[in-house]
């Protein structure tokens, strides 16, 4: 029998902390995904001893690579796990945290995404399978496809595509643990390099190296360690999903739908009632996408919404005030616990200039490779 | 549609052009479109060809618009 989140016992994120996204360097990622942690330790006023489960979302740098990492904070001999799911590896270690505390396994648990881009595994290669595409199609290829059939249908223009890095740019720009911090014209964004259909660089996002770590609890856990209760958010609803068979559907957006749909039903909101998402905008015409897949305006829609200023900071709706994956990066496996972090932050109020105001309810999605989706839901009462 | 600038692979020289392909008997597949011209453009018919593509007997299906 499936049994949604929010049926188990409650769940909190009570801490939050990150390591800055950067480009690739000599830092070693034990050095980035300890500062993380120590981070979230300090904002949920806990030790390391008292975390009694640690899932570690990676992708990209080493098989087993949390002993090396929690080495560092003390060997205290609790589970570890690493998950990878591609560019949703933070955020099913997240689910798996949740899922830990929500079963009363255990009452403190902590999801870390840590990563450096030091290695890339295609399966079909691995499995010795080829197409007529090939590796021509990369995801930026992949996402200019879907851009040119998006303003095909929808009489959309290169230009209402880079606004979405307009605004995310604006956005990355006052968080200072994004990979890009600098606020950019449409026209900079619009400059070559081109690198492939509508998509310029500054479309694209960056894949560096960084770290994010959450701490979740259960209300046990809050009274045991007499933490903040005024700071917990709860996390309201965990939905996982694989692709199935969409024909010619876009599948992207499809299991976004899907995913949306159920995490809202599990939450028992309607989207009207999010006031902050983070999402997956690897590239700029998946956020329009996303938000038409989500239900938060008619299909065909995103782009004149975005151009009235609806998902800006101080808009209808928050679309990625961190930046998002363009600005604030994608190093893959901290990625989602990064988009936790931020709702978090932006759910207590703490964000500063990015800020959006009375935030109490939002919702994080990733992807990954376009075969699975996960998205969360969390909400701090008044 | 859409136009690749930038490839790191060996296969092919970018720039080159990549098409969703609705074949006629109901499967969507992703190909490379040579000869591109103006009418290359998405509702527009094309057609498979096999291409020679090295000094081997090594020959890719791409497609390209269907002029007649």
């Amino acid at each position: 029998v499936s049994r949604p989140l929010q049926e188990l016992s409650p769940v909190y994120v009570i801490g939050v902390g990150l390591h800055p996204y950067q480009k690739a360097s000599a830092t070693p990622y034990t050095a980035l995904g300890v500062a993380a942690v120590r981070a979230a330790l300090a904002d949920a006023g806990l030790d390391w001893d008292n975390i009694e489960v640690a899932y570690t979302g990676t992708a990209t740098t080493a098989m087993g690579l949390s002993r090396l990492m929690y080495r560092h904070l003390g060997a205290t001999g609790i589970p570890t796990a690493q998950v990878e799911n591609a560019s949703a590896s933070g955020s099913t270690a997240f689910r798996q945290a949740c899922i830990e505390v929500g079963a009363g396994l255990s009452d403190i648990a902590i999801a870390v995404g840590v990563d450096k881009p030091l290695m890339f595994s295609s399966p079909q290669r691995a499995a010795g399978l080829h197409d007529l595409a090939g590796s021509r199609v990369a995801p930026f290829t992949h996402f200019a496809l879907l851009a040119n059939r998006y303003m095909h249908d929808h009489h959309a223009t290169p230009e209402q595509f880079g606004l979405v890095a307009v605004k995310n740019s604006r956005n990355g720009a006052l968080n200072p643990n994004a990979q890009r911090q600098k606020a950019r014209t449409l026209e900079e964004v619009m400059a070559p390099p081109q690198i492939s259909g509508p998509l310029t660089r500054l479309q694209c996002c960056p894949i560096g190296e960084g770290a994010a770590a959450t701490i979740v609890v259960s209300e046990e856990g809050i009274r045991r360690y007499g933490l903040d209760a005024s700071r917990a958010v709860r996390v309201l609803a965990s939905a996982s999903r694989s692709e199935t068979v969409y024909r010619n559907e876009n599948f992207d957006a499809a299991l976004t739908r899907e995913t949306t749909t159920q995490a809202l039903a599990d939450a028992g909101i309607t989207a009207a009632e999010l006031d902050v998402i983070e999402l997956h905008d690897a590239f700029t015409v998946e956020e329009l996408l996303y938000v038409e897949a989500m239900g938060l305006c008619p299909e065909g829609h995103a782009a004149d919404a975005l151009e009235a200023g609806e998902f800006d900071i101080g808009g209808r709706i928050a679309i990625s005030p961190s930046g998002g994956l363009l600005s604030m990066g994608h190093p893959i496996g901290p990625t989602g616990v990064g988009q936790i972090c931020e709702i978090v932050t932006q759910l207590r109020g703490e964000a500063g200039a990015r800020q959006q105001t009375g935030a109490r309810t939002g919702l994080a999605h990733m992807v990954g490779v376009g075969a699975v989706c996960l998205v969360h839901i969390l909400h701090r009462s008044e | 549609v859409a136009t690749v600038h930038h490839y790191p692979g060996k296969d092919i020289v970018a720039p080159f052009t990549m098409a969703e392909v609705q074949l006629d008997d109901g499967p969507l597949i992703r190909a490379t479109l040579v000869d591109v011209v103006e009418a290359s453009a998405i509702g527009n018919r094309v057609e498979g060809d096999w291409v020679q593509i090295d000094d081997d007997q090594t020959f890719e299906l791409r497609f390209s618009v269907d002029v007649s």
